[in-house]
């Protein structure tokens, strides 16, 4: 069973084609990173999977439910986390999650123990009693985490939960999903920190004007856009004979040649980073650096995105 | 720079660009322009009695018409000029746009004076609609062109110092919701004030009864002011001129307050006075104390009833108290005083709890959607579980509950009325408890507020979940519900009486009892149709029979149009919209 199976969604606003046509398939327990540029359809997505979005085309199915015929059922398995704080902030926040206790139809025996346990899992025990409105930032997005834990869904959809928090607060919201990885969630997560989703997510799926780009786990990721690693060299004494012969090396497509360094960029699999040192140092010149260019995520967005909105 | 970039007014060109591109101007221009030509037609139908005096009888019979249209104009100035102009600068605060104004080369003043003059000139764009009523008028003879001169003179007056105020508190508070109260009860009490003297001057004169010509100082002096047209202007004038000046003085002082909840501050200042006068003289006694629970099986009821200002019991007992107060003391004059001379002691009563009722029903009832989308919390709640008929009606508990409260000074009213008509009136002859009328009375006076507070209650959520902000939802309700006591009133019976060639005073103006105003307010509207009731006691009861089935009927169809339309309406998927989604154009 797919935690999450969304087959060939289609949103439309308008004449706005916003999502076109988007398969996707989870099983339970992964941490789906959505990356893709304002106004790529992430946000459309997490909606139409939270019931929040009626007219769309194609199937979508959390835990075997179908978002179309049993949006009730599909609540009950669902803790969806907007882009935006949605806390009452004339409430404390023990009436605040009992409210939603009380939404959820938690028996009434359960409640407090449910209540205590979200708000420790949070770090949230010590605010209990505080009002909403005089909580930090990222103390109201983990009391909106504390909110959808309430019922134990089994898939949570967060869409950019790290939004217009600090630094601090962004590394507690990390360790805080890791936990819910830890306790077999399923998460979606979509977010514009993309080396933190790097850190967090066991698969990734990068969309742009509607359409999923690239998907599959990160190494997969990287291995796929990995036939374009670069490699920063620094020699002692470069002359234009070595530039000459660095780009007759089969494997090398370009050689660019900087003030401060000289940067190779390789096909992987062609060439291995090794072989190029060696022959470098073939050619009689004193290394002074050599950095192969880590892939992030930031760069593999970059490079399969052109940076277009649907 | 040459002259004319000197004085280029660039805000003011921005702010009638926006409004020329806005729809909304033209759809407001419109109905204002139906309005207007409704009530003219209206007015003219019964000025030639139903278009059987036409043509050279109706010749001399301007002055009524004249009287409508300036009356029409006045109101519509009151009513949609702090509309349009309270958020001139309220909306560039909330925007965060008015800082960027502040920062430009305009001064305080100029940036005030053109947000004024944009909003008094698309008002006068409304009142050039009236120019041709006005050249019928002339036509039809029975007004001097000074007269029509003076009348033009006194609405732009009217505009410009309506326009004035509200700037003027645009300039002064946060928040458009704000400014727009503000702007009412600050016109409002002028208004109130100017009518406490006129009714005061004939009490006065009545009493008196030596000089008919008396009248107070303050009056004499407004009646003075206002006799000539430069006069009028001047003062006009001279008003708009200390708004602005107060306006530009604050405008920077008061562009970066934070926003404030000026209901809730009210709410605690009263809380704190209350209290301190209960422990001053009971020593504390709480009857009905407020309980701090948590909720139980219906979280939305719990937090409309329990957390909000307009919702919880305490601050719904201090709205019973304002409306009984004044009732109580005037039963209890008349009961000391012992007179029986009264024919009737209430009048104004029906009148003051309708206008408090609509405010606070209207105001609540708009709210309850716009402030969930306002904290964002709209979404939150739709992802729960809960049915929409769940969300729809526990929302609506909080107004459900102001509803019970308000119906009480109604009851108060109905039952010392039946008792002072029955027994106190006409005890002597033991005849009135016992006519039709009497009975009849009673049972509309008592169905009234049952019926159409719940409707308002459920136009008003209508309006607040389909509408962009509360402000526009507001105005809607107020919209509706004066639709609604006038469509009946006026236009229904004239375009009937067209086609059917009915004669417009027998049985055509039965049909002014659909309207709420009639049936609200039976003695004071006093149309023929009362007269038809007085000898046909059978006709009477149909009336209120019909009256009553037909606005339970659109209570009822309101009530289930928004529970079934509320998902759509929010966007949240439910079982039955599948059907809804095989005709989806993608």
């Amino acid at each position: 069973m797919l935690a999450v199976d969304v087959q060939e969604l289609k949103v439309r606003y308008g004449k706005l084609e916003a999502v076109k046509g988007i398969t996707l398939q989870i099983p339970p327990g992964e941490v789906f990173g959505f990356i893709g540029p304002n106004g790529a359809g992430k946000s459309s997505t997490i909606r139409v999977l939270a019931t929040l979005l009626p007219d769309f085309l194609g199937s979508a199915k959390i835990m075997d439910l179908s978002v179309r015929s049993q949006p009730q059922l599909v609540r009950e398995q669902i803790g969806y986390v907007p882009d935006f704080f949605g806390v009452y902030e004339d409430l404390t926040a023990r009436e605040y999650l009992h409210f939603f206790a009380a939404a959820y139809r938690l028996p009434m025996s359960r409640r407090k123990a449910v209540v205590d346990d979200v708000l420790q899992l949070t770090d949230l025990t010590g605010k209990i009693d505080s009002q909403v409105d005089a909580l930090s930032r990222g103390m109201k997005q983990r009391l909106s985490l504390a909110r959808v834990l309430l019922h134990d869904p089994a898939v949570l959809l967060l869409d950019e939960p790290a939004s217009g928090l600090d630094p601090r607060a962004r590394i507690e919201m990390r360790e805080l999903l890791k936990a819910l990885k830890e306790m077999g969630k399923t998460i979606i997560i979509s977010s514009h920190i993309l080396h933190e989703l790097a850190q967090l997510c066991t698969r990734i799926g990068i969309i742009e004007t509607g359409k999923m780009v690239a998907q599959g786990s990160v190494a997969e990721i990287y291995q796929r856009l990995g036939v374009l690693k670069i490699v920063h060299v620094q020699v002692a004494n470069q002359t234009p004979e070595l530039i000459a012969k660095l780009r007759t090396i089969p494997g090398v497509t370009h050689v660019d040649d900087q003030v401060d360094r000289i940067s190779i960029r390789i096909e992987e699999g062609k060439l291995e980073v090794e072989d190029l040192h060696d022959f470098i140092h073939a050619e009689g010149a004193r290394i002074r650096m050599f950095q192969p260019e880590v892939m992030d995520m930031e760069t593999a967005f970059m490079k399969l995105t052109e940076g277009q909105t649907a | 720079m040459n002259l004319l970039e000197r004085y280029s007014l660039p805000l003011l060109t921005k702010e009638l660009i926006e409004q020329a591109n806005n729809k909304r101007t033209f759809i407001l221009r419109v109905v204002y322009a139906a309005v207007l030509y409704g009530a003219a037609l209206w007015q003219y139908s019964d000025i030639s009695n139903g278009g059987e005096a036409a043509g050279l009888v109706n010749l001399g019979k301007g002055r009524a018409f004249f009287q409508m249209l300036v009356t029409v104009q006045s109101f519509a100035i009151m009513f949609l000029l702090p509309a349009i102009t309270c958020g001139a600068l309220t909306v560039e605060k909330e925007k965060d746009t008015l800082a960027l104004l502040l920062l430009t080369k305009l001064s305080s003043w100029t940036i005030v004076f053109e947000k004024l003059v944009s909003r008094v000139l698309a008002m006068g764009t409304y009142q050039l609609l009236s120019l041709p009523l006005f050249a019928i008028v002339y036509g039809m003879g029975g007004v001097e062109l000074s007269g029509i001169i003076h009348a033009v003179v006194s609405l732009l007056a009217l505009t410009v110092v309506v326009a004035s105020v509200s700037i003027l508190c645009s300039t002064w508070f946060r928040t458009t919701a704000e400014a727009f109260i503000m702007s009412y009860v600050i016109l409002f009490v002028f208004g109130c004030s100017l009518a406490a003297n006129i009714e005061y001057t004939r009490i006065h004169t009545l009493r008196m009864n030596q000089n008919r010509n008396y009248v107070t100082p303050f009056w004499q002096a407004f009646t003075a002011a206002l006799s000539t047209d430069t006069a009028i202007a001047m003062q006009a004038f001279a008003f708009c001129l200390v708004c602005m000046l107060i306006a530009s003085r604050f405008l920077f002082a008061r562009a970066f307050v934070s926003p404030r909840n000026i209901l809730l501050e009210i709410f605690q200042r009263a809380d704190r006075f209350f209290n301190d006068l209960n422990t001053s003289t009971t020593g504390g006694i709480v009857l009905v104390p407020d309980r701090d629970t948590l909720p139980v099986f219906q979280p939305i009821t719990w937090r409309e009833t329990r957390k909000k200002s307009l919702g919880t019991f305490r601050y719904q007992f201090r709205i019973l108290m304002f409306l009984l107060a004044p009732l109580v003391l005037v039963i209890a004059a008349i009961l000391s005083e012992g007179r029986n001379d009264f024919t009737s002691p209430f009048r104004g009563f029906p009148a003051f709890f309708w206008f408090v009722s609509v405010i606070c029903l209207t105001i609540h009832s708009t709210g309850v959607i716009p402030a969930e989308r306002i904290r964002q919390t709209l979404d939150v709640l739709l992802v729960s579980p809960l049915t929409p008929s769940d969300i729809v009606l526990e929302k609506l508990s909080g107004v459900r509950r102001l509803i019970k409260i308000l119906t009480v000074p109604f009851a108060v009213l109905v039952v010392f009325q039946a008792i002072w008509t029955g027994y106190v009136l006409q005890g002597a002859t033991q005849t009135s408890y016992r006519s039709i009328n009497f009975w009849l009375e009673l049972v509309t006076a008592s169905l009234v507020p049952l019926f159409y507070m719940p409707i308002i209650m459920w136009v008003g959520f209508q309006f607040g979940l389909r509408l962009r902000n509360q402000i526009q939802a507001i105005l809607a309700t107020f919209t509706a519900v004066v639709l609604a006591c006038i469509i009946p009133f006026m236009i229904v019976p004239f375009i009937l009486s067209l086609p059917f060639g009915l004669r417009y005073h027998s049985e055509i103006s039965l049909f002014k009892w659909i309207s709420p105003l009639q049936m609200a307010f039976p003695t004071t509207v006093f149309g023929p149709g009362y007269k038809l009731f007085e000898e046909n006691t059978l006709l009477a009861w149909a009336v209120v029979v019909v009256h009553f089935t037909v606005y339970g009927t659109i209570w009822w169809w309101l009530r289930r149009n928004v529970l079934l339309a509320f998902s759509n309406v929010v966007r949240r998927m439910e079982p039955d919209s599948n059907n809804r989604l095989s005709g989806a154009k993608l």
